[in-house]
């Protein structure tokens, strides 16, 4: 599709068609073109580590486990967040954790570029995707889970066949130009 | 152009000529930021267009201050910063871009980054060419001062009719960076 339509046609996926499964392959383009994102000096310090099936499962686990253990840190409004992320990325086919390799000042927005990027991707396959944060809870367990340790997680990306629903969903308010820009000449 | 052309096809610009970029243009790209996903849809993104006078007001302000950075501390610590004040002196329009940082979350910067990516696509899609720039750190302080802003700098994109294809960088495999399991 054009690149304005998917720019224009992503949206945060939270409702998806587990009748059809993402496949390896497909998750594979998506992150061969998300790698093409800019990164500081090109460092591309994005690293991926795909879950499906039980590791899927796993993870899950892993991360439900460790927000029990430290619910005594969080309020009720904080740990429903949590618990509603662990839920999002249950229902999709696959989690992609997202890695920094690099941890440098410029990792952050290289980071952010290439998530932008293969999601724009899967969007233009007909995939939905969600960006969560949330898996940072439990980001020490899941770095010796993925054998990433020493790297940082940034995000837990879940991917899968969007349900009906999603079909002409609006998505949230946006701002105009004029609210975000100013113009000096 | 079709969406995998966009991201294979944009590359970091740093030759621009001189025709200035209509408005309705800049607009149109910075309307494509504003399509990225935020942390708690917060929106975290601002923009500061610099073209004319303006743009190279703000560029004296970072050269006196690299100057004397560099006097301060030798060249070699000021790394691509004067490489990249010469781009953003030729370059018509500069874009400087902050994260307004309500929570002070990392997220609101992967946020805004999401978006500057958007805008270099939409910037390649439009025939334009772009940098995405992180130099104008070296004058973190003095950008926040100048423009009187209490947001978080995030940093800066230059965007022009490209004088240069670009080079095509050297990228990693996929199987280099990532790995299935199952």
């Amino acid at each position: 599709m054009e690149l304005s339509e998917a720019i224009l046609g992503r949206r945060s996926c939270r409702s998806y068609n587990r009748e059809k499964e993402v496949t390896k392959e497909q998750i594979r383009e998506m992150l061969e073109y998300g790698i093409w994102a800019p990164s500081g000096t090109n460092s591309q310090p994005w690293r991926f580590t795909v879950l499906m099936g039980e590791k899927k499962a796993e993870f899950l686990e892993i991360m439900r486990k460790k927000i029990e253990e430290v619910k005594d840190n969080f309020t009720e409004q904080q740990l429903n967040i949590y618990n509603w992320s662990a839920l999002s990325l249950e229902k999709g086919s696959a989690v992609i954790l997202v890695w920094d390799s690099k941890k440098t000042w410029t990792s952050p927005q290289s980071i952010g570029a290439c998530i932008q990027t293969f999601m724009l991707k899967a969007h233009d396959m007909g995939l939905g995707t969600l960006w969560v944060a949330a898996v940072h809870i439990a980001a020490e367990e899941l770095a010796k889970m993925c054998n990433r340790e020493g790297m940082e997680l940034i995000a837990g990306v879940g991917v899968g066949y969007p349900s009906d629903k999603m079909i002409g969903k609006k998505g949230p308010p946006r701002l105009s130009v004029d609210e975000v820009a100013e113009f000096l000449g | 152009m079709e969406l995998i052309d966009a991201i294979r096809g944009r590359r970091s610009i740093r030759e621009y000529k001189p025709d200035p970029v209509p408005k309705e243009i800049i607009e149109d790209i910075l309307e494509a930021g504003n399509w990225a996903p935020s942390a708690k849809n917060g929106h975290q993104w601002r923009f500061t267009v610099l073209t004319g006078k303006a743009k190279d007001d703000y560029n004296m302000m970072f050269r006196d201050h690299l100057n004397t950075f560099i006097k301060k501390h030798g060249r070699k610590e000021a790394g691509s910063a004067p490489w990249t004040l010469e781009i953003m002196e030729e370059a018509p329009v500069v874009v400087i871009v902050w994260n307004t940082n309500e929570n002070g979350w990392i997220t609101e910067e992967h946020s805004v980054a999401a978006a500057m990516q958007n805008i270099c696509l939409r910037a390649y899609d439009l025939d334009l060419g772009s940098l995405w720039i992180g130099d104008v750190f070296y004058a973190y302080d003095e950008t926040r001062k100048y423009f009187d802003k209490e947001w978080k700098l995030s940093g800066a994109i230059t965007l022009g009719y490209p004088g240069t294809e670009g080079k095509i960088p050297k990228k990693k495999t996929l199987a280099e960076v990532a790995e299935f399991l199952e």
